[in-house]
């Protein structure tokens, strides 16, 4: 392999065809550079699968007809595979890689993949129509795609091109036709073009990454500079505008919409209160959880008391039994009550209900982030 | 105060509850109760009846504040509007009529016959580590159901729960 050759011409030179084509070569070969090294291969626009309604008029059965809708791909060797109009896809195409009798319901692979084919009309034999062609696959062909390999770098674009399968989804069958379609099967789905950079830097003086296109309602992240720097991740509020939802300063403060959740700091101490009956769960402070309790990374301290229980006259008298807490946090609290007015004077038991406080801690020894 | 209740699911009754000061109780069977519920009741031995009600049969909601719920939870029940908690928790009548226990039945009696449906019937016998799950129900326009059980002679920890009536946690001697 040899380095780009640049076509250099002179007066009076002689042009050759090859000169003429080394020129376009050149050319082609700077984008698919471009294409491959500077972005991640996949789908750039469009190319979705789309359906309508029909009906067999032999059997009045329903089915779908299946469409791959304009857009544009790059393959993994630069080639960009352009798709101009609505492609209706043939259902004898399907039938005769994966046969009449498809199994019903099961998703088949839909791959686009770029072709050279000839021009037509008076400049025939002078044109290469770029083009491309929707392949179907079998089943489970779509573990095809993650093992291509690019090739090499210094490779010309191969001509014919190279195959190279781009995922556009599946579609189902059934009944001699197509009965569906879904983008993702067997935990892999279409693949969508991507940005290689180690740098990416706004004009603006802002930079905003987001999920999709535009949605509102969807998470996006800016980083912003200018005179108060700074982090937002929030939603698309279309625009341009996000709402924050958390909000890092240029110095250092940190603003969240939500509640926070993570490693407690040492030192620091949550606190959570209420009432529970006998045999509950105590809850722990937001945030912290039983495995950090019982792994010994968070300490809890346990107060409870037991509430008086309402007696049928004011001469009952009452007693606790059993206040506490187990060691599973569990709440212990059972009453006993004796009225020596009522007939006959008897002692009853019942479960009770106790106040409670409950403090964790991260003891420094135990882990928690140094704050 | 958000308050968070424990109930069986199949007669409504209300076997436990949390509230907790500014935040929101959890309203998982699993964070609340555990595997299990035991219900513990002193007997004349001396020793402490527990009574396990597994989270198979239980169901967690949170409901609206009732103070009353944590000086008798078993007085109190959840209602359902089509497999949903309602909101407010139902006050269930009290009844002290004598539940019997001899060597092969548990019988049961509500003051008042049910005239529109049955009413079904949980009840939980501990014969020392040994818990027996008996499970029926009170027919349409009777008042009392016999379940039927086989515990040596002594005092056991019984649990009733009775669809409608408040839920009784007794010492039974076998008669």
């Amino acid at each position: 392999m040899t380095a780009p050759l640049r076509p250099a011409f002179h007066e009076g030179q002689v042009l050759a065809a090859a000169d003429l084509a080394a020129t376009v070569e050149h050319a082609r070969g700077a984008a698919a550079r471009h294409a491959k090294y500077l972005h991640d291969w996949g789908i750039a626009e469009g190319l979705a699968l789309t359906t309508e309604s029909r009906t067999d008029p032999a059997t009045k059965g329903r089915f779908v007809e299946v469409t791959v809708s304009p857009g544009m791909a790059v393959d993994g060797t630069g080639r960009e595979i352009v798709v101009p109009s609505p492609v209706v896809l043939r259902e004898s195409d399907f039938a005769e890689v994966n046969g009449a009798d498809g199994l019903p319901d099961e998703p088949y692979p839909v791959f686009l993949t770029a072709i050279d084919r000839s021009g037509t009309g008076s400049c025939a034999a002078n044109r290469v129509e770029e083009t491309y062609q929707v392949l179907f696959g079998r089943l489970g062909d779509e573990r095809l795609v993650a093992e291509q390999q690019a090739p090499p770098v210094g490779t010309p674009l191969a001509s014919p091109p190279a195959r190279w399968l781009v995922l556009l989804g599946y579609v189902q069958w059934g009944d001699g036709h197509f009965m569906g379609v879904v983008p993702t099967a067997r935990k892999v789905g279409p693949r969508y073009a991507g940005v290689r950079a180690d740098t990416v830097t706004a004009r603006s003086g802002s930079l905003t990454l987001r999920t999709s296109s535009a949605v509102e309602g969807q998470p996006a992240v800016v980083v912003s500079g200018g005179e108060q720097p700074e982090l937002v991740f929030g939603l698309y509020q279309g625009g341009g505008a996000v709402s924050p939802l958390m909000t890092v300063a240029a110095n250092g403060n940190l603003s969240i919409e939500g509640s926070f959740s993570g490693r407690m700091s040492v030192g620091s101490v949550l606190v959570t209160s209420g009432i529970a009956t006998d045999g509950m769960l105590l809850p722990l402070p937001s945030g912290v959880t039983r495995e950090q309790v019982a792994d010994g990374r968070v300490v809890v301290h346990v107060q409870v008391t037991p509430r008086t229980v309402p007696t049928a006259t004011a001469f009952a008298l009452q007693s606790p039994v059993d206040v506490g807490v187990d060691g599973d946090g569990r709440v212990r609290c059972r009453v006993r009550v004796y009225d020596p007015t009522a007939a006959p004077a008897v002692v009853t038991e019942q479960p009770g209900a106790v106040d409670f406080l409950v403090l964790a801690a991260v003891p420094a020894t135990n882990g928690g982030d140094q704050g | 105060m958000s308050l968070s209740v424990v109930y069986v699911a199949e007669t409504g009754h209300v076997v436990g509850a949390v509230a907790v000061t500014g935040g929101v109780a959890a309203v998982d069977v699993a964070s609340l109760a555990g595997s299990s519920l035991p219900i513990r009741i002193s007997i004349p031995t001396g020793e402490t009846a527990v009574l396990p009600l597994s989270d198979r049969q239980l169901a967690a909601a949170t409901v609206d504040d009732e103070p009353g719920v944590f000086d008798n939870a078993f007085g109190f029940g959840v209602e359902t509007v089509d497999g949903k908690p309602k909101p407010t928790l139902a006050r269930l009548a009290s009844w002290t009529n004598e539940i019997k226990l001899d060597g092969t039945r548990l019988t049961v009696t509500v003051p008042l016959e049910n005239t529109s449906r049955a009413a079904k019937v949980i009840a939980l016998v501990a014969e020392g580590q040994t818990v027996h799950l008996l499970v029926g129900e009170i027919p349409v326009n009777e008042k009392t159901v016999s379940l039927p059980v086989t515990v040596d002679t002594g005092e056991h920890g019984v649990l009733v729960l009775v669809e409608g009536w408040a839920g009784r946690l007794d010492s039974v001697s076998r008669s």
